[in-house]
């Protein structure tokens, strides 16, 4: 046989056990939360004022890691104290997980986004997608700051 | 019309910077070997990108028209292109790259390409271009997902432009792949006529055009399909 052809049928297997593989776990049923894990609903306590969340789905591209760490870095370091009293959470949605699609609705999201929301009596009473952190995401200083002061703007809470 | 400019540029640069991003760099690449792979012709070379834009443009104009007219919600619409459309673009690339190299080949009667058919193929190398734009367009990776669904669109829906903005988003997007495919392809063929080569360097350019386009559709079907990258 031909190198070209062993090439030629590798390539048509790869296609075929790709397609295959593709259908067999989008056939599959979805993910529950792993137990043991908070889930979104849970945060929402009362003492729990604002939740800054990071969605994600799918696979975790570079730039979506960054945009995750990034935020969460933000609000770890400037806003310490809120956080030491509760009034801030940052939280991390898988929305593939079936029991976080709702989230998909609730907030309009249409990517991977940071989303501010403001909870009272759990009740999410107002809510704000942060729309610039992908042209943003380059430039961890500029994304901080941008970050920073949506979340100081939305909820008065200071540095 | 010049209260639009602001919202004019700001599509541009939104498509730009869509291109310019690392999560499309595979497709672009892939997308710059084909247009470029037409070196004896700076002209064919111009045309293959125009088409390509073509391509980009009629599906961002199309997901313009039917998400600004609130046919369909846009959460459902991005989701689905970002989850089904990146699995395909592996196998699709693959396969295209195979056909490229003459790996597969068309067979209507089991006897092999009849000379007119080959012909055809050849003349169908520039308008491949056009459904290349619009696949490549289709498969939303998270940044262009984002820009497009959550910067782009707001905008058209608050200027209620539901063409103009998304179209001037589609050729942003091909702009940089246009520029550097031209620019690729024309500094080839100077080299090959200047050792006139040409059609030895056209067919190292098929080469490894279909290569690229093997090795681009197995890196995304590692990333998409097998999450292994």
């Amino acid at each position: 046989m031909k190198p070209k052809d062993t090439i030629t049928i590798f390539l048509l297997l790869f296609v075929v056990f790709s397609l295959g593989f593709m259908l067999g776990r989008e056939t599959q049923p979805r993910d529950k939360a792993a137990p043991g894990k908070s889930t979104a609903a849970e945060i929402k306590k009362p003492s729990t004022k604002y939740v800054v969340y990071y969605f994600y789905n799918g696979k975790r591209c570079v730039t979506c890691k960054n945009i995750e760490n990034y935020t969460e870095q933000t609000v770890v370091r400037d806003f310490s104290q809120s956080l030491v009293d509760r009034r801030i959470t940052f939280f991390p949605v898988n929305i593939d997980q079936k029991n976080n699609e709702h989230f998909i609705d609730d907030f309009n999201l249409t990517t991977k986004t940071v989303v501010l929301a403001e909870y009272k009596d759990n009740k999410c009473v107002k809510s704000k997608q942060l729309g610039k952190i992908w042209e943003l995401a380059h430039d961890k200083k500029l994304f901080d700051a941008y970050v920073r002061e949506e979340i100081s703007a939305f909820s008065g809470l200071k540095k | 019309m010049n209260s639009l400019l602001p919202e004019i540029m700001t599509a541009v640069w939104l498509g730009v910077l869509t291109s310019i991003s690392p999560c499309p760099l595979a497709g672009n690449i892939a997308a710059i070997s084909y247009i470029s792979r037409s070196i004896e012709s700076p002209r064919q070379v111009l045309l293959t990108g125009l088409l390509y834009a073509v391509g980009r443009t009629v599906v961002y104009l199309a997901l313009g028209v039917i998400l600004v007219f609130s046919l369909l919600a846009i959460p459902d619409v991005s989701f689905f292109l970002q989850n089904y459309m990146n699995k395909l673009l592996g196998p699709v690339l693959i396969l295209t790259g195979m056909f490229l190299l003459e790996m597969l080949t068309l067979t209507p009667h089991g006897g092999g390409l009849t000379v007119e058919m080959q012909k055809r193929i050849d003349r169908m190398g520039i308008w491949g271009a056009l459904p290349l734009g619009a696949i490549f367009a289709l498969a939303f990776c998270p940044i262009s997902a984002a820009l497009f669904f959550g910067s782009l669109l707001p905008l058209a829906l608050k200027v209620k432009s539901a063409l103009l903005l998304p179209g001037l988003y589609g050729i942003g997007t091909a702009l940089p792949v246009i520029m550097f495919a031209f620019l690729f392809g024309i500094g080839t063929g100077a080299v090959g006529r200047a050792f006139n080569k040409l059609a030895v360097f056209e067919r190292g350019a098929r080469f490894i055009t279909g290569w690229i386009f093997i090795l681009v559709g197995i890196y995304y079907s590692l990333e998409n399909i097998f999450r292994i990258i």
